[in-house]
């Protein structure tokens, strides 16, 4: 569905991502992990076009999306959440879905209520997004990007400051999702979380992909240990 | 979700007969102004001259508010439409076009001149656009002032005065402004109108939905331009001159801010109804303190900005 060739970003001395080469499948849901710095969000944010690769290719459904900017890429069919949640405060629930749906999707319409249902936010539709939670918001950011018509979701660090019930309910969403139909990607920090919801785990350090596997073996892996942990890991 | 739907329902209703009210009202409002001239007659001629002004304000406010308050793009730029449609309209009527027919070349002139610096300043945000507005007003008035051959230099243009009455002007101003505040309700409802609200709350999140935040923006602006350059062109045949330092001058920019500030920023109503009060006290203040005038607008929107940032709209609706 999606493959990444040989993507590499240098911030002028720094590389942030080097040489990433990954293929994604249809329905499959993947983690990316990895300590700080590790690059994970700059490879995120070059998926998403809100950076662009200084080399390498994108490409997703067989279409070129290399040098796409951000709202090409979301039109293309590839939705997207923030690290740092960004909803448009002052809009309701529903205006981010219909403006989602208006702008990103093919014929203009959205399944509003199923996405509201999927997403449990039926309750705070007409809510304006200030008057939510931190873990409303993320919901709010995951119904926001699929009601563009997302083939392909990609998640940053959904689960970032959620309490212990707030995250599993966040898991279950994101298995949703899939269920749904959609394949996710999606950058990790709670690493249980992780196990329990990827089939997939692809470890970056320094830029560079260092294991790729069944989260459980990846993280078991010397090499994982030790990029986490240090030498003595 | 059976909640949901009853919900929305008794809002929609509530939303609904607001409208229906406001409507009503506006109606009313636009009935009074298209009779006031009849029922004054010959004596009403300062009216006549104070409302066309009022007018092109009111027309003016509603569409700076599209960018400035809608987009969030605060405009500093938008005397350079109202004086390009002027212009437009003085020279077309100087070469013997009636001035009905003036003012959709004066409207496609003045947005083509939007699109021009539109699309490479709307990629800035916040003061960085704002700095840019400032510059490309200025630049607009030097130019007009310098390309004499075609604007008539710091001389002007003179319009020929014909045998038309001046309820030409005060009509079409009528017009204008019943047609802005008609544009600026349907572009809040349009999906253009959400749209630039996700771009005025977060233009990368707004990006990440497929919304193009250049074009977008260059949309409004040009939409806003339009007006605005129409109001310029009723403005040159009511007063048969334009000269640059008076269509191009900086304070007409500042006035419509002062005006959207005073009666709310993005609000179908709020600017106006500014523009209205900024009209009254602009006649007090000239009469009163014509050496000081300015000075008191700057104060003004000091106050307003410290004691309610979202005008007299939010004021109104606290009392009620």
């Amino acid at each position: 569905m999606l493959s990444v060739e040989n993507l590499t970003k240098r911030f002028g001395g720094l590389t942030a991502v080097n040489g990433v080469t990954a293929r994604f499948d249809a329905g499959t849901i993947t983690a990316i992990i990895g300590p700080n710095g590790a690059g994970k969000t700059t490879l995120f944010a070059m998926i998403a076009g809100a950076v662009q690769p200084t080399g390498g290719r994108i490409l997703f459904e067989g279409r070129e999306l290399t040098g796409q900017r951000a709202d090409a890429v979301c039109r293309a069919g590839i939705g997207r959440t923030f690290q740092v949640v960004r909803p448009f405060w002052n809009l309701s629930v529903l205006e981010h879905l219909r403006a989602a749906a208006l702008f990103g999707g093919r014929r203009g319409h959205a399944d509003t209520a199923g996405i509201l249902a999927l997403t449990g936010l039926e309750r705070r539709a007409d809510d304006p997004a200030r008057t939510l939670t931190l873990a409303d918001c993320r919901r709010l950011e995951i119904a926001r990007a699929l009601a563009t018509g997302a083939r392909l979701i990609l998640l940053d660090e959904t689960m970032a400051g959620l309490t212990a019930e707030e995250t599993q309910s966040a898991v279950e969403l994101v298995k949703r999702v899939r269920q749904s139909g959609r394949t996710v990607i999606l950058i990790e920090h709670v690493l249980p979380a992780v196990t329990g919801l990827a089939e997939r785990a692809l470890v970056l350090d320094r830029g560079a992909v260092i294991a790729d596997g069944p989260p459980r073996e990846v993280l078991a892996s010397p090499v994982v240990k030790k990029a986490y942990l240090g030498e003595e890991g | 979700m059976n909640r949901l739907a009853a919900g929305s329902t008794s809002d929609d209703r509530a939303r609904s007969s607001a409208g229906r009210r406001q409507v009503a009202i506006a109606l009313a409002v636009a009935g009074v102004l298209a009779a006031m001239p009849l029922v004054l007659g010959p004596g009403g001629s300062y009216f006549t001259r104070l409302a066309i002004i009022g007018l092109l304000y009111v027309a003016s406010a509603a569409a700076w508010d599209l960018v400035g308050g809608l987009t969030g793009q605060v405009s500093f730029g938008h005397a350079a439409f109202f004086g390009v449609g002027a212009y437009v309209t003085a020279i077309l009527v100087r070469g013997g076009i009636p001035l009905v027919l003036t003012l959709l070349p004066a409207a496609v002139a003045a947005a083509a001149y939007a699109a021009a610096w539109g699309w490479p300043c709307l990629r800035l945000r916040g003061p960085f656009f704002a700095i840019a507005t400032i510059g490309v007003g200025e630049a607009t008035r030097l130019a007009a002032l310098l390309w004499e051959p075609v604007t008539g230099g710091a001389t002007g243009l003179t319009l020929p005065i014909g045998r038309s009455s001046a309820l030409v002007p005060y009509y079409l101003a009528l017009g204008l402004a019943a047609a802005s505040i008609g544009i600026a309700v349907l572009v809040r409802r349009s999906r253009l109108g959400l749209g630039l609200a996700c771009v005025r709350e977060d233009v990368d999140a707004a990006e990440s939905i497929g919304i193009r935040s250049g074009w977008i923006q260059v949309q409004a602006l040009m939409i806003s331009a339009a007006i605005v350059g129409v109001a310029g062109s009723i403005y040159a045949r009511y007063l048969f001159y334009v000269e640059p330092g008076d269509v191009f001058a900086f304070n007409r920019s500042i006035g419509l801010i002062l005006m959207a500030i005073i009666g709310g920023v993005n609000s179908v109503w709020g600017p106006p109804t500014g523009a209205v009060l900024f009209l009254g006290l602009e006649q007090v203040l000239a009469a009163w303190f014509p050496a000081a005038h300015l000075g008191i607008y700057g104060l003004l929107l000091i106050a307003m900005m410290l004691f309610e940032p979202r005008g007299l709209r939010a004021i109104v609706s606290r009392a009620c």
